[in-house]
């Protein structure tokens, strides 16, 4: 019942992320195509979007499954999957008509976006490991710790 | 030397305070006994007691209401509740990583950051523990981060 609790905290934290991001991107794009308000429909869509990628996010990134796959691998799949999802979306949603823009640039921008989330992300895990091993060895050298 | 006990039931905790003349080598020798009792717990094996020091400790488990005392070659079983280790060594090097388990940082060969605001720690038997994400701000205030 912990683990499901704890399971259920990410995959919700996941989900209000995505949401809100497509939320966001479509309040941003807004400017640029002059939409002044946003279609119900797009609310539950990307809602439905966000549960499906928490899901995913959740199965690629936990150790529980699929382990003999490498980190590497685990992103590019993971790329995959959800360009394969945002197409469907497209196509079956016609969100390439409510956003106004050309299909690839949807699919530049996901590009974009989504290189730039895992650049940071390794970017803050490099920086927050450093720092958090150089306050280990100078707690170590503190208490006069050897190895 | 003159020793006195003082029982009373009214007291929270036990307290211990030597009045001396100088602090010679028979009383440092004397604390340095009383130091070593603090940073020791009993581990139970194979329905044997054994005196475990502090310092052997790798984690702490808890598992199935039951506490477990892991040590480099060695599992223990131990009496306490991991909410009693917790407090019992709550001025040393161990700090709560999760719910269910308590971590010697001194064992801590590196710390990676995982998704979800989590941390990951090699130990130094080669073994990956998780810091879950509400007990990140504890390891940080013992490591002053």
């Amino acid at each position: 019942m912990k683990k499901l609790m704890i399971i259920t905290n990410d995959i919700k934290a996941i989900i209000s992320m995505f949401s809100v991001s497509i939320l966001m991107t479509y309040g941003f794009v807004s400017f640029f195509t002059g939409n002044e308000s946003i279609p119900l429909s797009l609310f539950w869509e990307s809602l439905l979007l966000g549960i499906l990628t928490g899901g995913l996010q959740f199965i690629m990134y936990n150790k529980k499954f699929l382990k003999n796959l490498s980190n590497n691998v685990r992103v590019i799949l993971h790329y995959i999957i959800i360009f394969i999802l945002l197409v469907m979306f497209i196509r079956v949603f016609n969100w390439v008509e409510i956003w106004k823009i050309k299909e690839w640039i949807f699919i530049a921008i996901y590009t974009v976006y989504f290189i730039q989330v895992c650049v940071a992300f390794a970017i803050y895990t490099k920086a927050t490991g450093e720092r958090f091993n150089e306050r280990l060895i100078s707690y170590k050298e503190k208490n006069d710790i050897r190895e | 030397m003159k020793i006195t006990v003082n029982e009373d039931e009214n007291l929270q905790e036990t307290e211990i305070i030597i009045n001396c003349k100088v602090l010679d080598a028979a009383i440092l020798k004397f604390l340095q006994v009383l130091r070593e009792k603090q940073n020791v717990i009993m581990g139970i094996k194979e329905e044997k007691s054994y005196v475990i020091k502090d310092t052997d400790i790798l984690y702490f488990e808890s598992v199935d209401k039951k506490t477990f005392i892991y040590t480099h070659n060695e599992v223990y079983e131990s009496t306490l509740k991991l909410y009693e280790v917790e407090k019992k060594f709550l001025n040393s090097h161990f700090f709560r990583a999760s719910k269910s388990t308590v971590i010697n940082i001194s064992k801590i060969d590196v710390i990676k950051p995982i998704l979800g605001g989590r941390l990951e720690v090699l130990l130094s038997n080669k073994e990956r523990l998780i810091v879950s994400r509400q007990y990140v701000p504890i390891l940080k205030e013992k490591l002053d981060y």
